[in-house]
């Protein structure tokens, strides 16, 4: 390396000296080495399995779930009794076990 | 190297390499530090790997500085100078010639880089080779280059401060 060279490298040195000087200043980020993680996933795993759990046991006592009817049936029967005396007998019913045609009497009594 | 190991060698380099990546994205602080992030990252999920054949600092950079092309790349921002360009010196402006930083920036983009690795970040002409991924004669002859360039400049702008 010659004299010339010499005196190159010193002026090169000088003005990278003095850019590391000026830039001591600068503002260094933080160190931020970790790795981005999708924790609110996570967060949100306990409430999902309560609300399936809370939608099926919904699905499952809905299936069950009783119709009380808008008004109770009332029943009236023409019985006849040991005396062959006929009367009315009144009732109410909520359901029908056994349901008969209102004309099937026609087709038996007349 | 242990993952622990590793974390605490980048942790002690982080400076440095935080002002590497502002070199790699011409000054822009905010995109440094989004680009070391993305470096981090990458070393965490073990797309860059460090497998012990350089330093850890001639890696960090190497990984840096592909990082940084890479987002230009992507971004469209880079406007590549020709390799074997040479500097065309005229005369600047006043606020061109004042700061270290616009000086620098008026080398071509590989002479630019020896320049830095080896004057600002110390790195040797070999490792300053294994950092920008080319042959060390090819960064010697940037190095040459890039050295008469820029000395000229630096005469330019002692002129012109003279003069002023």
């Amino acid at each position: 390396m010659n004299k010339r060279d010499n005196i190159e490298e010193k002026e090169l040195e000088l003005f990278f000296s003095e850019w590391k000087e000026k830039d001591k200043r600068l503002e260094i980020p933080e160190f931020k080495y970790k790795r981005k993680t999708n924790s609110n996933i996570w967060k949100w795993l306990p409430v999902g399995i309560a609300a399936a759990f809370l939608m099926g046991f919904w699905l499952m006592t809905s299936n069950e779930t009783e119709y009380a009817l808008e008004s109770d049936m009332v029943i009236i029967t023409l019985v006849e009794d040991e005396n062959q005396e006929q009367r009315f007998v009144i009732e109410t019913k909520s359901s029908l076990d056994v349901w008969e045609a209102p004309s099937s009497s026609l087709l038996t009594e007349f | 190297m242990k993952p622990n190991q590793l974390e605490n060698v980048i942790k002690e380099l982080h400076a440095e390499a935080y002002i590497w990546a502002r070199q790699c994205c011409n000054f822009d602080a905010c995109l440094a530090e989004d680009i070391l992030q993305q470096v981090y990252l990458k070393i965490l999920e073990g797309k860059a790997r460090f497998n012990g054949q350089s330093s850890t600092k001639t890696w960090l950079f190497a990984v840096i500085r592909y990082t940084a092309i890479e987002n230009f790349k992507k971004e469209n921002h880079l406007f590549p100078l020709e390799e074997s360009m040479d500097l065309i010196i005229e005369e600047e402006p006043e606020e061109t010639v004042g700061s270290h930083e616009k000086l620098i920036q008026m080398l071509p983009e590989k002479q630019r880089e020896v320049m830095l690795l080896v004057f600002y970040h110390g790195l040797t002409l070999e490792k300053s080779a294994e950092v920008m991924g080319i042959h060390i004669g090819t960064v010697r002859t940037h190095y040459d280059r890039a050295k008469k360039n820029l000395k000229t400049l630096i005469l330019n702008k002692k002129a012109h401060e003279q003069a002023g």
